[in-house]
């Protein structure tokens, strides 16, 4: 009995655990979600010779949001040069309804999204890459490698911007040179994690 | 002006402005040895579903001389500094929030690096009257061990 308990108690604890961080150099982890804008899956499968951003986001933050005009910018631009963007919401829709494909699917219509905008609807990809906030930012290479990892940009109000991270990263991959800047402290409002089960 | 909006407009002007970390830690009373930061905004759902336990606690731990400090990243997003500001001053009345706020315009990042947390709200930062850190929940907190951890801190202090 005591070793039983032991078990669910472990089993408990292991369904708070929120995965640390990728780091830089670690290798991607792959999903396949639907595409909440035409119900369609899409996979992502790291090593797929493509230069990737995977974007965790969200409908209601409003960090999130004040990121939203870039991230469609920069998914626009760079999509005119081989770069493939992925946007993620894995937040709990159970939760916060405004979270739910329906809605998501008007954010993206609205918007005019140049990406897929994902449903991540257990958080696990979230809890893979270990991401904390929205927006939080994975830069993956050809070869599956997270080079860069954490904000869109070092300001949420683009005339206050110092370093616009996830743009230089880019530039710097495209051109072959080394990134300068590879891991930056993503701020934003806290993934609201679906409960394991 | 109707009373209603000169209280306002008074309420809003006592949320003083900080541009750094240092300047919140210089913001606590010089006789309070223990001093509580947490690091909220009125955009993050679980800072705000917190305040209302720090607000308990901050009150029964005062006569000990711990002081709390709410630091709001509201001005992080894009907007209006002052309407911002009321919305902030309007919610910590609200919300009946009686420890002491400070409203943060610095950049967020220089205020991640200073007090060394990933971005992620809320966060609380305990530290001694030297400015010396002596614990930190990431997170929201559970607010039992929360209080246990002070009273800890209290009675070490007192010895």
């Amino acid at each position: 009995m005591k070793r039983l308990t032991l078990v669910f108690v472990l089993l408990a604890a292991a369904t708070f655990v929120i995965a640390e961080e990728l780091s830089v150099g670690a290798k991607a982890p792959g999903f396949s979600l639907t595409n909440t804008v035409d119900g369609k899956n899409v996979s992502f499968a790291p090593g797929d010779g493509k230069l990737s951003v995977v974007v965790f986001t969200c409908n209601q933050c409003p960090y999130a949001k004040a990121f939203e005009d870039r991230i469609v910018a920069l998914g626009r631009d760079y999509a005119k040069r081989g770069v493939t963007f992925y946007a993620i919401d894995s937040n709990d829709d159970a939760a916060y309804s405004v979270e739910a494909s329906a809605e998501m699917k008007s954010r993206a219509m609205a918007k005019n999204y140049p990406f897929p905008y994902l449903k991540d609807a257990d958080s696990r990809i979230a809890r893979a890459y270990g991401a904390r906030v929205t927006p939080h930012i994975f830069v993956v290479d050809g070869k599956g490698v997270v080079r860069y990892r954490g904000y869109v940009d070092d300001s949420a109000k683009p005339e206050e911007r110092e370093h616009t991270g996830l743009h230089d990263a880019l530039e710097s991959l495209l051109g072959n040179k080394d990134i300068a800047v590879t891991a930056t402290k993503a701020f934003g409002c806290t993934i609201k994690f679906k409960p394991a089960t | 002006m109707p009373l209603f909006l000169a209280l306002l407009i008074t309420a809003s002007s006592n949320l003083a402005e900080v541009r750094s970390g240092d300047e919140v830690l210089r913001a606590f009373h010089t006789d309070t040895r223990i001093r509580v930061v947490n690091i909220w905004a009125t955009w993050c759902a679980p800072c705000v579903a917190e305040m209302p336990q720090l607000n308990s606690i901050s009150a029964s731990v005062r006569a000990d001389g711990v002081e709390f400090i709410g630091v709001s990243l509201d001005d992080a997003i894009p907007g209006d500094r002052a309407e911002r500001k009321q919305l902030v001053t309007r919610f910590l009345a609200g919300k009946h929030i009686r420890f002491r706020n400070v409203y943060y315009v610095g950049r967020t990042n220089a205020l991640a690096d200073r007090f060394r947390f990933d971005g992620s709200l809320p966060i609380t930062l305990v530290f001694d009257e030297k400015g010396r850190e002596l614990f930190r929940n990431e997170g929201v907190i559970d607010a039992a061990k929360f209080r246990r951890k002070l009273d800890d801190l209290i009675k070490r202090r007192k010895r």
